[in-house]
C-alpha cells in the first residue's frame, strides 16, 4: 500500500475508534488509564499493534516508517498512550534481540495483546544516573536465581505483570559485569506508588523480598545483563527521540491557544517569545528527522540524541511555564478542568530535565562523546 | 526532505573548510591595520559563484542547501571575504527574478542593501522602487565600495537591482566587513518581481555563516579547554566549563538544523517556507551571540585580550546580526505567522 493511502486508512480508523473513548476530556490519572487500556484492546483487535513487529509474533510485519505515521496520526488527535506502551517498546524489541526462541513464543504476543504488561526495573533508590551501580541482589539456587532489593520510578509498575529486572548476580566482578537482566513476575513484588509534585501516580516503588525467578526467565546468559540494558535505553532513546517533537508541539499549540484567548496575540513581546518557542520546537522536529535518517544510512545511535533530550526538556518546561504566567491570576487558579490542566502539566514537565537522563548527565554526554572534552564529574 | 548530506554536499563541505581555513589570519591582519591578500576570496570568485544557481543562469546548478552547506564550512574560522554578502545578494535576485548573469558570469560583484534607518524591523523598508527615479539611503551595506551592483528591497517588499550609486566606507566593530552608506539616485537597472521570500533567501545564506562562525568559536575553545590546566586538570573536566559548552553545542546544532530545514523549504516553495525562514533566522543571530560569548569566557583572562581570537568570532556575528536586523525582529515575525494561521 502506498504511504499516503496508508496514512489515510490509518487516520480514518484513529478519528472512528477515538469516538468511542470510555472516558472524554480525561485528566486525571485513572481516566487516562482506562481509557489506555481500552486503546490498547482496540489495536491489537484491529490489527494495529506491532506494525512493525514480525508476523509470527503476533505484529503485521510493515516498516518502521509505517509505524511511525500511525503514531504521528495518533499523536496528532491526543489519542492515549496504548496501557502496555513499556511492553511493545522497550520489553518486545528488547527479547526479540536477546531472547531465546522460548521466550520469544511466550512473551510476544502477550505484550501486543496487553494481556501482560511490562515494566523497567533499573532505577534504585541509590542509582539513579549511575545506574550501573545497582545493588539489588539476586543469588543463585536450584533452577532459578532469588532476588531482594529495591527498585524506584518504575513506570506502570501498578499495572504490570512482567519486569525488565536488572539485578546484581556476581558481586565480586566489576560492575558492568556482575549484571543478571531477568524477565520477572510482578506478583510478589511490594508495589508502592510515588506521588508526583501534580498528585499522579505514574511512577512506583517495588520492594522484592525473597521472589523465585526460574532459570527460564533469564535473558541471555546470566552476568551479561549490562549490554542487553544498554539495548533497552537505546529502544527507549528511539521511542523518546521520536515523541520529543509531538509533545513539544502539543504543548506550543496548547500555548497558542491560550494566546489567543487571553487576547495577548498581537503583543509584540508575546509573538518574539513564541517566535522563539516555535524555533526551538521547529529545531527538535528537524534534528529527529536527521538523527533518524543518520541511522537508517548506517551511522550508529550516537550521544546526538542527548542534544535533542536537553533542548526538549527546555522547550517543553518553558512553554508550559509561559502558558501559566500569561494567564496572570486566572493562570495559577485550579477551580476549572481548563486552568488545572495547564497546571497539571506544568507541573508534570518538571520531571522532563530529570527523567531518562538529567540535564546534567546529558550534558556531561555531549562534553565527553560528542565535543571530546576530558571525562568529568 | 533529504536529511543527510549528498556527497556532493559532503564535498562542498570539506573543500569550504579547506578554503577557509585562512581566515583568522587575515581576520587580524585587517584588524591590524595592515594588508591582506586576499588569494581566498579571488578563488571563491572564480571557481564558486556558480553554487546554488541553476545551469539554466548560468550557474553550476544544485540548491539553496548545497550553498548555505558550503558557506557554513567555509565561515568556521571567520573568512574575510565579500564573496559571501555577494551570494547572499545574487539569491535574493534570484528569488526576485531579476537578471543574474553579469554576477554569475564573473563580471560583478554585488552587494546587499536593505536597511534605511536604524532600528528598522526586517521587511518595513520604505522606499519606493519605480522605473524612474530610486532616491534612497541604504545604510550597512557591506563591500559596496567594491561592488558593481547592489540589490535593494523597498516598500512592500519590491525588489530591485542598481547601478548608480556613490558610497560612504564607514568603520564597524568587524572591519574585515566594511560597512557603508549608500546614496542611491537614478533609474535602476531592473526591477524584480515583489516577493517575501526573494530577501529571505539571501538571510538564509547569511544565517549560515552565523552558524560556522559558532561552530568555528565553538571548536576553538573546545581545544582550549582540552589543553588548558588548572588544578592539575584539564579545564574542559570541570562541570562548570564542560555543560557551558555541551549548551553552545545544542544551540548551535538547533541553528544548523533550522536554516538547512529552511533552505529545503524555501527551495521546495513549501507551506512553511517563511516561517521556517524566520525561525532559522532568528535562531541563527541569538545561537551565534550566545555561543560566541559563551566561547570567550572559556579562555578566561586571555579571552579579553587583544592577541586572542575569541574577539574576532564576536565581532563578526554581531555585524552580520546586525546585517540581518536584529535576530528579535525575525523572531517577533515568526510568531507573528504562527498567530496569523
Amino acid at each position: 500500500m502506498e504511504q499516503r493511502e496508508f496514512r489515510a486508512v490509518v487516520r480514518n480508523w484513529i478519528e472512528n475508534t477515538m469516538q468511542q473513548l470510555p472516558e472524554t476530556g480525561a485528566v486525571n490519572q485513572v481516566d487516562r488509564e482506562v481509557n489506555s487500556r481500552w486503546w490498547q484492546e482496540r489495536l491489537y483487535a484491529d490489527g494495529w499493534a506491532g506494525l512493525s513487529w514480525p508476523v509470527e509474533f503476533g505484529g503485521r510485519g510493515l516498516s518502521s516508517i509505517e509505524e511511525s505515521i500511525f503514531n504521528a496520526e495518533a499523536a496528532h488527535v491526543e489519542a492515549p498512550m496504548p496501557i502496555n506502551l513499556v511492553g511493545m517498546n522497550l520489553a518486545g524489541p528488547t527479547i526479540m534481540l536477546h531472547g531465546t526462541e522460548e521466550q520469544k513464543k511466550r512473551y510476544l504476543p502477550q505484550i501486543l495483546s496487553g494481556e501482560q504488561v511490562w515494566c523497567q526495573g533499573f532505577s534504585e533508590p541509590g542509582s539513579g544516573s549511575d545506574l550501573a551501580s545497582l545493588s539489588t541482589k539476586a543469588a543463585k539456587v536450584d533452577g532459578g536465581w532469588v532476588v531482594n532489593g529495591q527498585k524506584v520510578w518504575t513506570s506502570s509498575g501498578h499495572l504490570a505483570q512482567k519486569c525488565m529486572l536488572l539485578t546484581r548476580s556476581h558481586p565480586n566482578e566489576p560492575k558492568h559485569k556482575g549484571i543478571t537482566y531477568l524477565l520477572a513476575d510482578t506478583k510478589d513484588f511490594d508495589i508502592r506508588p510515588l506521588v508526583m509534585v501534580n498528585k499522579d501516580a505514574e511512577f512506583n516503588e517495588m520492594f522484592i523480598s525473597d521472589v523465585f525467578v526460574s532459570d527460564d526467565d533469564v535473558l541471555g546468559s546470566p552476568g551479561s545483563g549490562w549490554g542487553y540494558a544498554l539495548s533497552t535505553l537505546s529502544f527507549e532513546r528511539g521511542t523518546i527521540g521520536f515523541n520529543l517533537q509531538v509533545w513539544a508541539r502539543r504543548a506550543l499549540d496548547q500555548l497558542i491557544e491560550i494566546v489567543r484567548t487571553v487576547g495577548l496575540d498581537t503583543d509584540v513581546g508575546v509573538l518574539e517569545q513564541i517566535g522563539k518557542f516555535e524555533s526551538d520546537v521547529a529545531a527538535i522536529r528537524i534534528g529527529g528527522i536527521r538523527a533518524m535518517a543518520a541511522i537508517s544510512s548506517g551511522a550508529a545511535p550516537g550521544a546526538e540524541s542527548s542534544t535533542l533530550k536537553l533542548l526538549w526538556a527546555r522547550t517543553v518546561k518553558n512553554i508550559n511555564r509561559y502558558a501559566i504566567e500569561i494567564q496572570t491570576s486566572s493562570g495559577v487558579l485550579v477551580d476549572n478542568l481548563n486552568s488545572a490542566d495547564v497546571v497539571h502539566r506544568y507541573l508534570r514537565s518538571r520531571g522532563h530535565s530529570i527523567e531518562g537522563g538529567t540535564d546534567e548527565i546529558m550534558k556531561s554526554i555531549i562534553a565527553e562523546r560528542v565535543l571530546g572534552l576530558p571525562r568529568s564529574r | 526532505m533529504a536529511a543527510i548530506f549528498t556527497a556532493v554536499q559532503e564535498e562542498l563541505a570539506s573543500i569550504g573548510s579547506s578554503l577557509g581555513s585562512d581566515g583568522l589570519g587575515h581576520q587580524r591582519s585587517i584588524l591590524n591595520g595592515e594588508s591582506s591578500s586576499f588569494e581566498t576570496t579571488k578563488t571563491l570568485f572564480k571557481d564558486f559563484r556558480g553554487i546554488g544557481i541553476p545551469e539554466s543562469l548560468g550557474g553550476d546548478g544544485g540548491s539553496l542547501v548545497d550553498l548555505v552547506v558550503f558557506i557554513e564550512s567555509l565561515a568556521r574560522k571567520v573568512e574575510p571575504t565579500s564573496y559571501i554578502i555577494h551570494m547572499a545578494a545574487v539569491q535574493v535576485a534570484l528569488g526576485a527574478a531579476l537578471n543574474v548573469s553579469p554576477a554569475v558570469a564573473g563580471n560583478e560583484i554585488w552587494t546587499l542593501g536593505l536597511f534605511e534607518k536604524p532600528g528598522q524591523r526586517w521587511g518595513e523598508w520604505e522606499c519606493l522602487i519605480s522605473d524612474d527615479l530610486v532616491s534612497v539611503v541604504k545604510i550597512g551595506v557591506p563591500y559596496a565600495q567594491n561592488c558593481q551592483g547592489v540589490v535593494i528591497a523597498g516598500a512592500n517588499n519590491e525588489i530591485a537591482l542598481v547601478d548608480q550609486f556613490s558610497v560612504t566606507e564607514r568603520a564597524s566593530l568587524d572591519p574585515s566587513l566594511q560597512f557603508c552608506d549608500v546614496v542611491i539616485s537614478g533609474r535602476p537597472r531592473e526591477i524584480g518581481a515583489q516577493s517575501q521570500r526573494a530577501s529571505l533567501r539571501g538571510a538564509l545564506v547569511i544565517s549560515a555563516e552565523l552558524v560556522g562562525v559558532a561552530r568555528g568559536a565553538l571548536q576553538s575553545a573546545t581545544e582550549y579547554a582540552s589543553s588548558r590546566q588548572q588544578f592539575g586538570q584539564f579545564i574542559g573536566s570541570f562541570q562548570g566549563i564542560a555543560h557551558l559548552l555541551a549548551d553552545a553545542f545544542v544551540e548551535v546544532e538547533a541553528a544548523w538544523s533550522l536554516v538547512l530545514y529552511a533552505a529545503w523549504a524555501v527551495e521546495e516553495s513549501a507551506a512553511d517556507a517563511v516561517v521556517s525562514s524566520h525561525s532559522a533566522i532568528a535562531k541563527a543571530g541569538s545561537a551565534a551571540i550566545e555561543v560566541t560569548e559563551k566561547c570567550l569566557q572559556v579562555f578566561g583572562g586571555i579571552g579579553v585580550t587583544w592577541e586572542a581570537d575569541a574577539h574576532l568570532y564576536i565581532r563578526r556575528v554581531l555585524a552580520l546580526n546586525a546585517i540581518l536586523g536584529g535576530y528579535a525582529s525575525h523572531y517577533r515575525l515568526a510568531g507573528q505567522q504562527l498567530l496569523a494561521n
